[in-house]
């Protein structure tokens, strides 16, 4: 009975330890930026494997490394490699196409110049738009940062 | 044969704490770490803070900092270590106090000298809204230079670095 309890104790450790250190990678948000989305306070996790056989993709929630995982932003994907970004009066454009963001509750008037994405660069943003612009970390970013995407 | 066990088992031992104490006092890379736990130290501020702690903080970050240190912070660079003791110093820290923390530092020491040494690392700054009292955090990603005077490491260079480019 006692080496029965042992033997699932250790799996239970070992498979959280595999699950959380290499698969789901805990969050614990902080910030107004993923407004509605995301809200301060909430915990999430970034699935670490979501990308391993495929690339992001546009609308995709991501985190984003800084030095290493234990701080990352949390932002949505808005421009893929290649593609050229455009913000007027708060409307982001896609190589001149208005795009549609359907997270994105209230925006304000942003400005920003066109901005061409290289090979593996992506453009993130966060989806408060009623900040100032001043206040919302937002840009390019590489391929390699992203590690990994939103669960929920 | 059981005399060279002892003899084994000591020689395994003694070489154990060798190498123990070599890390953890001797090793140049633990060493840096230990002198980044110094700064992020010194640049926190509890609260309330008497005058005369944030006088001896100041001279403890003081002693961190290279006489010819520069930091480059965006588009603006401080090459001068009093003015940025004094901007440190003179810094009001929200209520709650201020917290900073180096986290995932990647340090690597040049061996050929061993005089000087590079980190990145980012720099978490945790406080509390002044208005709401609500937590706060920041996070910027940093570049520091490292090198030895007097047998002491102080920082060289530090510049910050923007995660999401425009």
């Amino acid at each position: 009975m006692n080496r029965a309890v042992l033997v699932r104790s250790v799996i239970l450790i070992v498979g959280a330890y595999i699950v959380f250190g290499y698969v789901l990678l805990p969050i614990r948000l902080q910030g107004i930026s993923m407004e509605p989305t995301y809200t301060d306070g909430g915990i999430d996790f970034a699935n670490r494997l979501a990308y391993a056989w495929r690339e992001p993709q546009r609308g995709d929630a991501v985190a984003i490394r800084m030095a290493g995982p234990s701080v990352v932003y949390i932002k949505r994907i808005v421009g893929l490699p290649g593609e050229r970004i455009e913000i007027v009066m708060g409307v982001v454009s896609v190589n001149g196409e208005p795009l549609v963001e359907p997270n994105v509750a209230r925006k304000s008037p942003w400005n920003l110049a066109p901005v061409t994405l290289g090979a593996g660069e992506y453009f993130v943003i966060g989806d408060n738009r009623a900040m100032r612009i001043e206040d919302h970390d937002f840009g390019r970013t590489t391929r390699d940062r992203i590690i990994g995407k939103m669960l929920f | 044969m059981k005399s060279n066990g002892t003899i084994v088992a000591a020689v395994c031992f003694a070489a154990l704490a060798a190498f123990f104490t070599y890390q953890w006092w001797f090793n140049p890379t633990r060493a840096v770490q230990r002198r980044l736990n110094d700064i992020a130290a010194a640049l926190s501020i509890p609260d309330p803070e008497p005058p005369v702690a944030r006088v001896t903080r100041a001279a403890q970050l003081r002693k961190y900092l290279a006489p010819d240190i520069r930091v480059r912070m965006g588009a603006s660079e401080i090459a001068s270590r009093d003015q940025i003791v004094g901007a440190v110093s003179s810094f009001a820290a929200p209520p709650g106090g201020w917290n900073v923390q180096f986290v995932d530092v990647q340090i690597r020491v040049n061996h050929e000298t061993g005089e000087d040494a590079d980190a990145y690392m980012t720099v978490e700054m945790n406080g509390r809204d002044a208005q709401t009292g609500q937590p706060t955090v920041d996070a910027r990603e940093a570049s520091v230079t490292l090198k030895k005077i007097d047998g002491e490491w102080v920082v060289a260079t530090a510049e910050t670095k923007n995660t999401l480019e425009k």
